[in-house]
């Protein structure tokens, strides 16, 4: 699977036996100003309404074969024709709805906060199908490195609001919800995807705000417990949006041992908002790491001197067995021309990362 | 300033009507169009007669208006609006933003320093903005009288013999700041970037401080010299990072100092992080303590501003909602523009809407808690998204819903 791997060993900085270097996109693209166009003209009453599904596969294509040229470890969706990361559950799972609007975090972004409105327990037997939908299914299973995004369930836990009396705490609202998220990253496997990426902004947002209790991580633990091992694809959990650090002002120990004990393969930190010293404190018990270096709210170019440095300290510490170079989450919020340069700016400095750490072997 | 009990406003935008966005884009308006024109015109007690002229006029030569049309279609859309307000009963007013665009984009434009992505940015389901990166410190370029002159001027003359009804919007810094990418303060600060986080705070207060010294502050004081009597600060954003109230507070502090004691100021603020992921959820999140001063955000703000438009109908969780405001009221005490018409486009589709007894029970809630003098009652937030017939018919309930409060 891995295209982009280089061994550092020996002498001079101790990197580990292996050491990987990839790169990945890790959420929702912008729409391209012909996919605006197009879908402003199907609103239109006298519109066409294939231009905007056309525009859509067209652009969705693009952006697949992008990836691969970009011998990207892993190929997303770009997500064109969502709004936002709970949508396919709100429309599809019996027992969610959509609620009051909220904004996404501190981007000027909505989401509709899901409502629990009964049990899920008919939704769990009755998944037979994947909720999520792919305008270019195919085309990115056949690539044989297909990532499907989906929301942690506590994340969804969280920013959802519980309107029924059919669950007696929230522990039992996050299993069930935890058999949901399973239930279709296994449907979502058996169709050819190869790795799940659980969307995990609200645990390091509370880190960050100072209000992660113990009872929090407890709840992590237990949904992972159901979701983080899906058979015949690997599980990254995604953090972003928050300093997974020590909150020395809330007094609050750092929470990345929490992360890297958790049954997944993959850890993803956003060192945009974690000092990467702060990654480095500690081991990752073998599992892979994807750095999210890429700040996707601004254009800001990051340094790749700067980056070769952090990967290797983190290299060096932590000793993941596979190092990933990624963006902190989607870029639909800089558009479609930004999110281009900066993913070419992320290709780069996969390269130039991979040969500053062969410089020092 | 004297007005009745529970005297009801309209928060910011209103919609663009189908004759004007039809004439500004050189097409011919069908005759529904204006037909229905002419009834809410007749409704309202207001002369369409020089506006259909230009319709007409534009129509039969097939072109798009020149700038001086241009200024006239703005003209009596916003003529037509205030109309509407007054003639509904509304008691304070303003154009419905008529001359504006986007809100955000509407202030970036006319600010040196700020440069537009290349495509829109989706914000809310299928809608989307124009947002921009900041390359240089933000300042207003334009002619003042392009941005705000123009439009208090022109409120200001039709309501010459009572300018007290009249309440002008105008962003607040922090809105522009929290929209935009800070990417110039970021280079600036890149000594900060081993502490991320204090990197992003310092970046985006110095880019709000920026904006409210060089960009809002000079609309406002523009908007006092035409005459306006009452200014709202309209902060949407103020909470989506609740780590950065005290850059939202800091930045409407400046702007407001040394202003003059006879103007009003307040803030609008909507949609507040329900889900903020911390002890404190909505409007209690400006009652957190700043570490540096060491009181609630909103002691922190300036006693000039003395009252609060604010958003509940939405949620519609109003003893929640209103719980902090009533916990700290002997630290400081608001009016409201009480939320009480909920604004959001689902509400219309589903074609859910108040009723003038609900909006009423509303009211009586709000004035229980606090007193009846501090109750403004006001839709959740500008219409803009909405239909014109909607608009009409919200008005109506929120003046009758008023009404039936008055009466006990």
């Amino acid at each position: 699977m891995c295209t982009n791997l280089i061994k550092v060993s020996g002498a001079g900085i101790t990197l580990g036996d292996v050491l990987e270097i990839g790169a990945y996109l890790t959420g929702a693209a912008g729409r391209s100003q012909e996919l605006r166009n197009a879908f402003n003209e199907t609103r239109r009453r006298d519109g066409n309404p294939l231009l905007f599904e056309r525009q859509l596969q067209e652009d969705t294509e693009s952006f697949i074969q992008k990836q691969e040229k970009d011998h990207f470890d892993f190929v997303i969706d770009p997500s064109l024709n969502a709004y936002y990361l709970f949508q396919a559950l709100a429309e599809n799972v019996p027992g969610i709805e959509e609620g009051p609007q909220e904004p996404w975090f501190h981007r000027n972004v909505f989401y509709w906060r899901p409502q629990i409105t009964e049990s899920l327990d008919l939704a769990i037997k009755n998944q037979k199908v994947p909720f999520s939908t792919y305008p270019q299914k195919e085309l990115l299973i056949k690539t044989g490195k297909a990532m499907a995004i989906l929301p942690s369930p506590y994340t969804l836990l969280e920013l959802s609001d519980i309107a029924t009396d059919a669950y007696s705490s929230k522990n039992n609202v996050l299993i069930d919800l935890a058999h949901v998220i399973k239930n279709e990253a296994t449907l979502l496997a058996e169709a050819g995807f190869k790795r799940i990426q659980y969307d995990e902004p609200a645990i390091v947002k509370r880190q960050s705000n100072g209000s992660l209790e113990a009872e929090h991580i407890d709840l992590l633990n237990t949904a992972f417990r159901i979701c983080g091992t899906i058979p015949e694809a690997t599980t990254s959990i995604h953090t972003y949006f928050g300093n997974a650090g020590k909150n020395e002002a809330a007094g609050k120990e750092s929470i990345i041992p929490y992360l890297f004990a958790l049954p997944v393969d993959c850890v993803g930190v956003d060192v945009t908002w974690t000092p990467p010293a702060e990654v480095a404190k500690f081991k990752t018990n073998g599992k892979e790491l994807a750095l999210g270096f890429f700040d996707a709210d601004t254009v800001y170019e990051e340094n790749q001197q700067w980056i070769g440095e952090q990967v290797a300290l983190i290299a060096k510490r932590s000793k993941p067995s596979k190092v990933y170079i990624t963006p902190n989450t989607g870029m639909d919020y800089i558009g479609a021309t930004e999110g281009t340069k900066k993913t070419n700016l992320l290709k780069n400095t996969q390269k130039w990362v991979t040969n500053y750490l062969q410089r020092m072997k | 300033m004297g007005h009745q009990l529970f005297a009801t406003y309209e928060v910011g935008s209103l919609p663009k009507p189908n004759w004007k966005v039809n004439a500004l884009a050189g097409t011919p308006n069908p005759e529904k169009e204006i037909k229905d024109f002419k009834a809410l015109s007749k409704r309202i007690n207001y002369d369409p007669k020089s506006t259909i002229f230009l319709l007409d006029k534009l129509a039969i030569e097939g072109r798009k208006p020149t700038p001086e049309e241009r200024t006239l279609l703005h003209n009596s859309t916003a003529s037509f609006y205030l109309q509407l307000q007054n003639s509904l009963g509304l008691d304070f007013v303003y154009d419905g933003e008529a001359r504006r665009g986007e809100m955000y984009w509407n202030v970036a434009k006319h600010t040196d320093g700020l440069e537009p992505f290349p495509e829109m940015i989706r914000s809310r389901g299928p809608d989307s903005w124009r947002r921009c990166t900041c390359h240089d410190e933000p300042t207003l370029y334009s002619s003042l009288e392009t941005v705000i002159t123009q439009e208090v001027e022109h409120v200001v003359k039709h309501f010459k013999k009572n300018p007290e009804k009249i309440k002008v919007p105008i962003d607040d810094p922090y809105m522009i700041a929290m929209m935009t990418d800070e990417k110039f303060y970021r280079e600036e600060l890149e000594d900060l970037r081993d502490k991320p986080d204090e990197w992003r705070y310092q970046a985006k207060r110095e880019l709000n401080l920026a904006l409210a010294e060089n960009v809002i502050k000079p609309q406002v004081e523009e908007a006092i010299k035409q005459g306006a009597k009452w200014i709202q600060l309209d902060a949407p954003g103020a909470t989506n990072e609740p780590l950065h109230i005290p850059i939202f507070i800091e930045g409407i502090n400046k702007v407001v100092e040394d202003m003059p004691d006879d103007v009003k100021f307040s803030l609008h603020i909507c949609y507040p992080k329900r889900k903020p992921l911390m002890p404190e959820e909505g409007y209690a999140l400006f009652y957190r303590i700043n570490k540096e001063t060491g009181n609630p955000h909103f002691v922190d703000l300036n006693p000039k501003v003395d009252h609060l438009s604010l958003e509940f109908a939405n949620a519609d969780e109003y003893e929640k909602d209103l719980k902090p405001f009533k916990d700290h009221w002997s630290d400081r005490k608001f009016e409201f523009g009480f939320g009480v018409l909920d604004i959001t486009y689902e509400q219309e589709q589903k074609q859910k809407i108040e009723t003038p007894e609900l909006v009423a029970k509303r009211i009586r809630q709000g004035a229980d808690l606090f007193g009846a003098e501090y109750i403004f009652p006001a839709p959740d937030c500008g219409l803009r998204q909405l239909s014109l017939g909607r608009c009409v018919d919200l008005y109506e309930i929120l003046v009758e819903g008023a009404e039936i409060a008055r009466k006990g």
